[in-house]
């Protein structure tokens, strides 16, 4: 599977909290926004800016913060499972 | 290389905390939220209005910003938190280019809301909503009935459009809210109006505390207010928490200093629309750091007037310098009619407060009679 966030959503840094704003059509699906931990706003990021695979988040997420593999790895699947229920990745 | 934070702080709650980004916003000084007049120009001319001007009025006090001006505001404060926008008027979407700035500000994360009176509300504007939603939609209820709206806005059949409107708006799943400025031209109307939002199901705010205008609009708002009773109505224990020390700046009873700001059709920021002469003037090219420095530079240097110091009410007074800028046309200038309500808060507490001792002194008396009634 190929990790794609789908359309109509800001990534936002305000003061210290990470949020992602929905607009258009997707502001209809999620109401209000979606906040995020520090770690959640690089793999979103990372997610926009093309990195499609959960190896390829798992060098993201262990480029910036001290985690073993295998813990990035299951909190990675977690964090896409949290997103694909929420109906934020698109299928 | 960061420490990690683990597994639940990956997962999205939702729930943002609007309270916790206010405080922070506060204590950091950014700006969260915004009020931004598109435009002085109006399709009702209301008596108690301080914004509606005519043109040649308009042309007089300045230019307005373009789409183009609110759109880089937009992309330069939200850099620095902006994730609130009101848009305002006059009437907003009188402007031609509004949804370019509306759905611009949209797409880059801003939540909007838009303050309508609601006449030119129809489907096609309820439909442009549906695709882009907006926080939501607060519209100003002027009267009950089509003779009040002719009487008080200049409209043909203004409550039967707005009631439309409304319909519309509910249909399309937006959310709204509802405002209504009770003055003398429509008070008789007050429960046509609240009836009309309950049998509709919407949330509905009146008031009757109009700002005497300062900014020079065409319209009379002293003449308009209605004596306002807020401060009659208070029982003593609403005094006893009115009651505080005096305050050392004005700025200390406004709770959007620190996290918001206005910008007036002609680009002045300044902490919120009713202000007239302390602004920061936005022009191109547009640097909002800079802006927003000036803005507490400006805003911070807001005295209090003088005749406060020996105020015999000033453990009454909640004025803040809104008010006095709209009663006075200065943020730092008295005008009589501010003083009102601490003067009169300050009378009822000492009537209500003598009352309390004088029930106080005949219950010990009458228990002492009926002390001797049992010996
Ligand atoms: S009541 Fe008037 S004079 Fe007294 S403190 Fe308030 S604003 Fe100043
Ligand atoms: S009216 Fe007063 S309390 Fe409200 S924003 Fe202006 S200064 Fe602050």
């Amino acid at each position: 599977m190929t990790i794609k966030i789908k359309d109509g959503f800001v990534l936002r840094k305000i003061g210290a909290s990470y949020m992602a704003v929905p607009f258009g059509a997707r502001a209809n699906e999620v109401k209000g926004m979606i906040s995020l931990s520090e770690s959640g706003y690089l793999l979103w990021k990372a997610i926009q800016g093309g990195t499609d695979t959960v190896e390829g988040l798992v060098e993201v997420l262990r480029k910036e913060y001290d985690v073993p593999e295998e813990i990035a790895d299951r909190d990675i699947r977690a964090f896409l499972d949290g997103l694909l229920q929420q109906g934020v990745l698109a299928e | 290389m960061n420490d990690f934070e683990g597994l639940k702080g990956l997962m999205p709650d939702f729930e943002i905390n609007l309270l916790s980004l206010r405080q922070s916003a506060i204590e950091e000084r950014f700006p969260l939220s915004m009020t931004w007049e598109l435009t002085p120009y109006c399709n009702f001319s209301c008596p108690m209005c301080y914004v509606h001007l005519t043109p040649e009025m308009a042309r007089k006090k300045g230019t307005m910003l373009t789409a183009d001006q609110w759109l880089e505001l937009g992309r330069q404060f939200s850099e620095m938190g902006l994730l609130l926008v009101n848009l305002t008027g006059g009437e907003p979407l009188t402007r031609p280019d509004f949804w370019e700035i509306y759905e611009g500000l949209c797409r880059m994360g801003i939540f909007v809301a838009v303050f309508t009176n609601g006449y030119i509300v129809d489907e096609k504007v309820v439909e442009r909503f549906k695709e882009m939603p907006p926080r939501f939609v607060k519209v100003s209820v002027y009267g009950g009935c089509n003779e009040t709206y002719e009487k008080m806005c200049g409209v043909k059949n203004g409550f039967t459009r707005v009631c439309h409107a409304l319909d519309l708006l509910k249909e399309a799943g937006i959310p709204i809210s509802l405002t209504s400025t009770i003055v003398k031209e429509n008070q008789d109307d007050l429960p046509l109006i609240v009836q009309m939002a309950k049998e509709k199901d919407i949330t509905i705010q009146t008031t009757d505390t109009v700002m005497t205008t300062a900014r020079g609009a065409a319209s009379d708002p002293a003449n308009s207010r209605l004596e306002n009773t807020r401060v009659q109505k208070m029982t003593l224990e609403d005094l006893k928490k009115y009651r505080h020390e005096p305050v050392a700046s004005m700025l200390e009873e406004c709770g959007s200093y620190g996290r918001a700001a206005s910008i007036t059709w002609h680009g002045h920021l300044q902490l919120c629309n009713f202000f007239e002469h302390e602004y920061v003037q936005v022009s191109s090219p547009i640097n909002a750091e800079e802006l927003w420095k000036q803005f507490f530079a400006v805003t911070d240097a807001i005295r209090k007037p003088p005749e406060c110091a020996d105020c015999p009410d000033a453990e009454f007074c909640h004025v803040c310098p809104g008010a006095l800028a709209s009663a006075s046309g200065y943020a730092d200038r008295l005008s009589p009619d501010v003083c009102v309500d601490a003067a009169l808060a300050h009378k009822r507490y000492n009537e209500l407060m003598a009352a309390e001792a004088a029930e106080a002194a005949e219950a010990a008396e009458s228990a002492e009679d009926a002390g001797t009634c049992r010996e």
